[in-house]
């Protein structure tokens, strides 16, 4: 038997080669300074600077508005490993950080125990319902999965609302969270300090868990989840595992926030807090850990300097939100290592990367 | 029906190892009485196959015919109705896809498929990882020291398919060609007992058929993997195949090797209208 012979083949040289398309990233300014191979003096000299602040005179309230920024920052790093890098949109991710928030206050207000025993015992009870809520709701897929997050969320805000005996309802229930040392005449710079302190932490685990072999996982799901089943990952246990990380590290975010505020209130499992995650995590750019750090910064910052110019400033917030999931896909880090790369791309010392 | 298993011991003697001990005749992979029916569509209706270690295989058939049924059931991204699938003497009839990948069994796709935004590196790393047992190890850099064998593999695989000089390369950004090398790159970084290849050289240029298929030549010549593939193009069947297998409307109407096919008066009827080597 002979295969068909044919005519030989025209010379493909119609068809364009792309290689301009090889990927310049790799040595972006942007992944030089926050990406995931950055060098740690970068991180040393950014975090020291804003460690540093905090003996600045005059800063008071700029302190509390960080405060507020470095406990949101990790919030949404928590709600962007699960978005950002799997792929899973929950609309009821204020379930664990409201979760966190209100096992510190029952524990140190009912429980007679203190700040660190609440640091303990949050990711502990946020493991327990992410296992929970991921069992029920994984297995179904898309908008079905962020519904039911939702209705989760929602029956906890719920729960803390009716059993006012315990949470205190709707009121609220004043108590102080925070260790006893950062109740002191300087307690602001204490917080302070303890906040940025819990962020760097929180940076750090996280930069190391999406770059681990399980992070990588969780981006081929993201990227392809059929693909990766029939490669060999079991998709179901790596987006419970993955949902769990992002519990324990929102429910931290709560025990923070209550610690910095002395007071929960329902509202923090509710949908506005989600939202608020959301909105960190695309403004500043999923998929990356610098990306909701900046995104936290913006939407805390701009929510307090807007509301001093106008009562609707969450309407110029939502414009504002419109405009940059239209214009800015990547978001702020999207941008940044976009121009990173074209500046880095020009100097000499990368001549070398082009091909 | 063509008997082609009178033909095997020919050719065991061709496969001895290069130690000089003979290798048996084991069966990697046998399907029983497989059937799928999708509502009223009957695409598998009662398919036994049995696949010896270390051969070629080729399945053929017109549109229609269940052949990527036929995968999806032995890879368990379908459940079949009812039959069996047994891979490598174990029943692993219903399993999910990545059970059915962790015991050695690596597939492709008739449509690309693969991690379009990941370097060509990554995807590679990725399929030699899922063999490993560290995809839930948190803490320690993926890319780093620890886990040097996955990286080893993926740049192995990448010279082996001719990708070296495209591992940065976003995988969605290489020229289709490249792609479907890709594809066959992953799973020889899975480093498979069994591959089953859903149509490695669709859709490409008739100028890069003969790179696949001198590829597909050095696996089977590496001798530690069978192929099962499911191709169109006559000349590429007829050349690679050890067995070939018909389907037509979910059934299984011939199997043999290539020459016993090709003069199969039920093939030639059924399927082809007459000589072979003008099929396309």
């Amino acid at each position: 038997m002979k295969p068909a012979t044919r005519p030989a083949p025209a010379p493909a040289a119609a068809r364009q080669e792309p290689d301009a398309v090889a990927a310049p990233s790799t040595k972006s300014l942007f992944a030089r300074v926050l990406g995931p191979g950055a060098p740690d003096r970068h991180l040393v000299i950014i975090f020291g600077c804003l460690a540093l602040l905090a003996f600045v005179p005059g800063v008071r309230y700029l302190l509390s508005l960080l405060i507020g920024v470095y406990i949101f920052a990790v919030f949404a790093m928590s709600f962007d490993l699960l978005m950002g890098f799997g792929g899973i949109i929950s609309f009821g991710h204020a379930l664990f950080f409201g979760v966190g928030t209100y096992t510190a206050a029952l524990l140190v207000k009912r429980g007679h125990l203190d700040f660190w025993a609440a640091l303990v015992a949050a990711p502990v009870v946020a493991i327990v319902l992410s296992l929970i809520v991921g069992a029920m709701t994984l297995r179904v897929k898309g908008v079905y999965f962020a519904m039911v997050t939702m209705a989760f969320a929602e029956f906890f805000r719920i729960l803390a609302e009716k059993f006012s005996k315990i949470t205190g309802g709707g009121d609220g229930l004043a108590v102080d969270i925070a260790p006893a040392w950062a109740y002191g005449p300087r307690h602001r710079i204490q917080m302070y300090l303890l906040a940025l302190a819990f962020m760097v932490i929180c940076f750090l685990a996280l930069r190391r868990i999406v770059n681990s072999p399980f992070g990588r996982v969780l981006v081929a799901i993201r990227e392809n989840e059929g693909r990766a089943a029939v490669l060999g990952y079991n998709v179901f246990a790596h987006k419970l595992v993955a949902l769990s990380l992002a519990g324990v590290f929102a429910a931290w975010a709560g025990v923070m926030y209550g610690a910095a505020e002395n007071f929960v209130v329902p509202g923090v499992l509710g949908t506005v807090t989600t939202i608020n995650g959301m909105l960190m995590v695309i403004i500043g750019g999923a998929g990356t850990l610098s990306g909701p750090i900046v995104g936290a910064t913006v939407v805390q910052l701009a929510g307090v300097l807007l509301s001093t110019y106008t009562r609707r400033w969450r309407l110029v917030l939502g414009v504002g939100y419109a405009l940059v999931v239209m214009f800015m896909p990547g978001g702020l880090a999207g941008v940044w290592a976009k121009w990173g790369a074209r500046w880095v791309k020009g100097s000499p010392a990368n001549v070398s990367h082009q091909v | 029906m063509v008997e082609v298993w009178a033909d095997m011991s020919q050719l065991e003697l061709q496969l001895e190892g290069p130690s000089g001990a003979p290798r048996e005749a084991e069966t990697v992979l046998e399907t029983e009485n497989l059937v799928k029916n999708f509502g009223g569509v009957a695409a598998n209706q009662g398919i036994t196959i049995r696949v010896p270690a270390r051969t070629f295989t080729t399945v053929i058939g017109p549109n229609g015919a269940g052949k990527t049924t036929l995968f999806n059931l032995i890879s368990g991204v379908l459940r079949p109705t009812s039959g069996r699938v047994r891979f490598r003497g174990e029943d692993i009839t219903g399993l999910p896809p990545h059970l059915v990948a962790r015991r050695g069994l690596a597939r492709s796709f008739q449509i690309t498929n693969i991690f379009p935004n990941l370097s060509v590196f990554e995807n590679l790393r990725l399929a030699a990882q899922a063999q490993g047992r560290d995809s839930f190890r948190l803490l320690t850099r993926a890319d780093g020291e620890a886990f040097r064998r996955y990286q080893n593999t993926a740049a192995r695989v990448a010279e082996e398919v001719g990708l070296t000089a495209r591992l940065a390369t976003p995988a969605g950004m290489l020229p289709h060609g490249d792609k479907r090398k890709l594809e066959i790159g992953i799973l020889l970084a899975a480093e498979p007992a069994m591959m089953l290849l859903d149509e490695p050289t669709a859709g490409m240029a008739r100028e890069e058929i003969p790179g696949i298929i001198a590829l597909l030549e050095r696996i089977r010549a590496a001798g530690s993997c069978t192929i099962m593939m499911v191709e169109h193009k006559m000349d590429v069947v007829m050349n690679v195949s050890d067995v070939i297998m018909v389907l037509k409307e979910g059934r299984l109407i011939a199997q043999g090797a290539p020459a016993e096919v090709a003069a199969d008066p039920v093939v030639q009827e059924a399927y082809l209208g007459g000589g072979l080597s003008r099929a396309e």
